[in-house]
């Protein structure tokens, strides 16, 4: 019977159903799944071998492991705030000389990646580093004591992790309303108390919410722990992998790290839905702190973040490839193959940004379809990288792909997936706020002024989404071209770029050889990512 | 405490910040007891510095601040803010974003020690009961006034300070909460001193008007004198748009340029004298050519023309209803339609 010439609401209903849509649902279907598929594959494992896993997880080793990445996590989190806290008001509430230039400058030590600033600090401070030669031409002095270990790691996590913290903060500071902390002594409060009870509850939501991401900096972090050797859980899963019998121990310290990051993402999004603590004012008293005589006393510390955390690493990498030329006869050898790794960054970083923006946009495409449940599922399941460390990802592709897919292990497919699963939540972000933005109204006006699906779908959603789409498409390739442990694990034989270059080098401490692939590196990621974050800052504090 | 006590007492107080001119300038003014007192004056004229000396968030380099009887501020001796007794209405209100309505009003509060009675009956008097469990971005703009009123009132100051409280509330709400907050603080009994710019609110609300120019009061004054016998050109301006006219007197009458006004006093005939002329005294007659409209803008209903005289280039300005048929640019003569004035020492 043809229920349509029945009843009009069949007949719609009929029609609505077309190829195109279930097409849509289904390809929303099998990316969600391909998308989950590490975390799916490591928690059917662990479910499989619960006991072994509650054994494991509670032996001695792994908890002095989860310890030390805790202790990591906390005094990287202490570092980088006693670091931004200051640095922001400074910068943006007194009148520190050159206060203007010194607040996009600070941000300036998130261009280094994590292991280039630990081979840099290293030949800084370690025990016959730079800084005691300088002092040993003075002074008699024994070598200073070791770098390596906890005490180096929370250094340099430290000083690359502090823009995160500090960014929101500037914003904080800038629309923080001095007429609080007036209104509070004029109610009888005493300076104590209204630094308690209204600057600090003011200020700690975006404390907490940067100190969140260093904590997820921190805990996926792998080249800085790694050159450094303190034991975290991405070292233990390295070692693991490559020293251990059978793997053991892999997929289980991968699954504790994951709840790890889910706990620290829980807890960010739960701060994240305060928005109260802003000021309502409509004239927010911008008052500029005077510090007098004192602004050139302090100017120096304002200063120091940037120094350490970026002019010293670069005069010493300049210093490292400069001598290196003129210097070492093997140095040669070096810049043959560097030539071939930017080739091969460049490359790879390119292909995946191009496909990994391309998917993310299709993903916006969907959500924005709003088709009930499928917009949902896929829009949760392409934010997962987030809270997977690259070593978790790789490690459990390794696993996955050796056991199921053995054909494609090791195999440019499988890096690119990787890069897919970790970066994705980084496309989505500008994309779809770009996407967003384009008001459906535009749409109407295209199709009333005789324009069809295609043609509207090119000149509104196409056109309009382009910025988005670019800007996301970068920000891909500079993760892309900075990442390591991915590229380590999961590039094919013989595949080397510029971070698996600077890691082969570093690991074996000929950290000179490193000076010009980190340059270059900084250069093409490291710079537009402070570009990126620097104009983010702009945005923010309405320079 | 009888209504003549003084409250406030400022004596040739002054401020200054580093290298520049001063802010205030041998300041002085005293607020009786029970008192609504305005300092009225443009934007940079001083107030919100004074508002900040009296307070005690910044300090005088000159002069005396004493609150009931007890020095607050000299240039040797300083109370901290939050030892004064003197409640604090600030331009936005400052509620704390973090604290719902109910922390905001307890938060001066010595938790051991306040009298919950007199809380519970502000609380009441300010109609505030409602949304005390509300924050402060749920609020309107007129809650969110009272509860800066019952935050400040509820630690029993000695005078209540108030600094452009109605500048970021439209017109209609400005007028709604005015006539409320002067029946709430009547109630009370509340000694005020407001900081504006707004005269409308300065007449409308005070018992005397403070006139605040360079750093310094240049007539304290109730606001019938103020309005009707300014004694400053700047006060004329900004208070009523009147016209300062010079003319001869002959008895009790005052020739002008415009023709013949009738003053109160009597004076010697011969002497120049200046008299006080309001917009809405004149009138525009199309029927002559001697000025020439330059400039016309509305307000409250009515049409302000300022009209050049086209010979002497003289200023003077006329208001008239909102409906007329006078355009810029076109040539008028003025005419008298109540030609009484009043003298004034301004020139």
């Amino acid at each position: 019977m043809n229920l349509s010439k029945l009843n009009p609401f069949y007949k719609n209903k009929l029609k609505s159903v077309n190829f195109a849509y279930i097409g849509i649902i289904l390809w929303a279907i099998i990316f969600s799944i391909i998308l989950s598929i590490p975390v799916i594959y490591l928690f059917l494992k662990i479910t499989f071998g619960f006991n072994l896993f509650v054994d494991f997880i509670f032996n001695y080793k792994i908890l002095k492991i989860a310890l030390n990445s805790i202790l990591l996590v906390f005094l990287v989190v202490f570092l980088a705030t006693a670091i931004a806290l200051p640095l922001a008001f400074l910068n943006v509430r007194t009148n520190l000389p050159f206060a203007k230039y010194l607040l996009s400058i600070s941000v300036l030590p998130i261009a280094l990646p994590s292991y280039v600033m630990a081979t840099t600090q290293i030949e800084l401070w370690g025990p016959r580093g730079i800084v005691y030669d300088i002092i040993s031409n003075f002074f008699e002095i024994a070598p200073l004591p070791s770098f390596y270990g906890l005490s180096g790691s929370v250094i340099v996590l430290g000083l690359i992790t502090y823009p995160y913290i500090y960014i929101g903060l500037c914003a904080t500071f800038r629309r923080f309303d001095f007429q609080m902390i007036d209104a509070s002594r004029t109610l009888g409060a005493s300076v104590s108390k209204t630094f308690n009870r209204i600057i600090i509850p003011l200020v700690l939501p975006t404390i907490a919410s940067g100190s969140l991401l260093v904590s997820l900096y921190v805990l996926s972090d792998f080249g800085a722990v790694a050159l450094l050797r303190f034991n975290t859980f991405t070292i233990a899963i390295f070692n693991r992998m490559y020293s251990s019998i059978g793997n053991y121990g892999v997929l289980e310290l991968c699954s504790l790290v994951i709840v790890f990051c889910f706990i620290i993402l829980f807890i960010e999004s739960r701060s994240r839905t305060n928005s109260r603590y802003f000021s309502n004012s409509t004239s927010v008293n911008l008052k500029i702190l005077d510090l007098g005589y004192w602004k050139w006393v302090i100017l120096p510390f304002a200063l120091l973040p940037t120094v350490l955390g970026f002019l010293l690493p670069v005069m010493i990498l300049l210093y490292w490839l400069i001598s290196g030329i003129f210097f070492e006869t093997s140095f040669i050898n070096v810049y043959e193959d560097l030539f071939s790794e930017i080739i091969g960054s460049v490359t790879i970083s390119l292909i995946s940004s191009i496909i990994i923006t391309f998917l993310a946009t299709v993903v916006v495409l969907i959500i924005r379809k709003k088709i009930r449940i499928i917009s949902f599922i896929i829009e949760k399941t392409s934010y997962i990288g987030l809270s997977l460390p690259g070593i978790v990802v790789a490690m459990s592709l390794v696993f996955f792909t050796i056991n199921y897919l053995d054909f494609i292990y090791q195999t440019y497919i499988v890096l690119i997936f990787g890069y897919l699963i970790s970066f994705l939540p980084a496309a989505l972000t500008p994309v779809k706020s770009s996407v967003s933005q384009i008001d459906p109204s535009l749409e109407e006006a295209s199709y009333s002024l005789g324009k069809g699906k295609v043609m509207t779908f090119y000149n509104v959603i196409v056109k309009l989404s382009i910025p988005g789409v670019s800007y996301g498409g970068v920000l891909v390739f500079i993760l892309c071209i900075k990442e390591l442990p991915l590229t380590l694990i999961l590039s094919p034989l013989g595949f080397s770029t510029l971070a698996t270059s600077i890691w082969s080098s570093a690991s074996e401490a000929f950290f000179m050889d490193t000076a010009a692939a980190s340059l270059v590196l900084i250069l093409v990621a490291g710079i537009p990512t402070y570009i990126f974050m620097s104009n983010n800052l702009s945005k923010k504090v309405g320079l | 405490m009888t209504k003549d006590s003084k409250i406030l007492q400022i004596e040739e107080i002054s401020f200054k910040y580093t290298k520049n001119e001063p802010i205030l300038d041998n300041f002085s003014i005293d607020v009786n007891h029970g008192e609504f007192v305005t300092v009225l004056g443009d934007s940079g004229a001083g107030k919100t510095t004074l508002f900040r000396a009296i307070n005690g968030l910044e300090k005088i380099s000159n002069g005396y601040i004493r609150v009931d009887g007890n020095l607050m501020s000299s240039s040797f001796y300083h109370v901290s803010p939050e030892k004064r007794p003197v409640g604090t209405i600030f331009q936005d209100y400052a509620l704390f974003p973090h604290f719902n309505v109910e922390k905001n009003i307890y938060y001066g509060l010595d938790k051991k020690n306040y009298d919950k009675k007199f809380v519970d009956e502000i609380i009441e008097l300010l109609r505030v009961e409602n949304f005390l469990k509300r924050y402060v971005d749920e609020l309107s703009g007129g809650q969110r006034q009272r509860v800066s009123l019952a935050r400040a009132l509820v630690r029993k100051p000695k005078i209540l300070l108030m600094d452009e409280p109605y500048s970021n509330l439209d017109k209609n709400l400005r007028q709604e909460i005015r006539r409320d907050l002067k029946k709430i603080l009547s109630k009370i009994g509340s000694t005020v001193l407001l900081i504006t710019h707004d005269s409308e609110e300065a007449l409308s609300l005070s018992d005397k008007i403070g006139y605040l120019y360079q750093g310094k009061i240049i007539q304290f004054d109730t606001p019938y004198q103020i309005f009707h016998n300014p004694s400053h050109k700047i006060i004329a301006k900004s208070i009523s748009n009147s016209n300062i006219l010079e003319g001869i007197s002959d008895g009790g009458k005052i020739k002008t340029d415009l023709g013949e006004f009738v003053i109160e006093e009597k004076i010697n005939s011969g002497r120049k004298v200046n008299i006080n002329v309001r917009p809405s005294q004149l009138s525009l007659v199309s029927s002559e050519e001697e000025y020439e409209i330059v400039e016309e803008e509305f307000l409250e209903g009515n049409q302000l023309f300022l009209v050049k005289n086209i010979k002497t280039d003289q200023i003077i300005n006329v208001s008239m209803s909102g409906a007329n048929n006078f355009f810029l640019g076109q040539k008028v003569g003025i005419q008298i339609i109540n030609n009484y004035a009043n003298m004034t020492n301004i020139s």
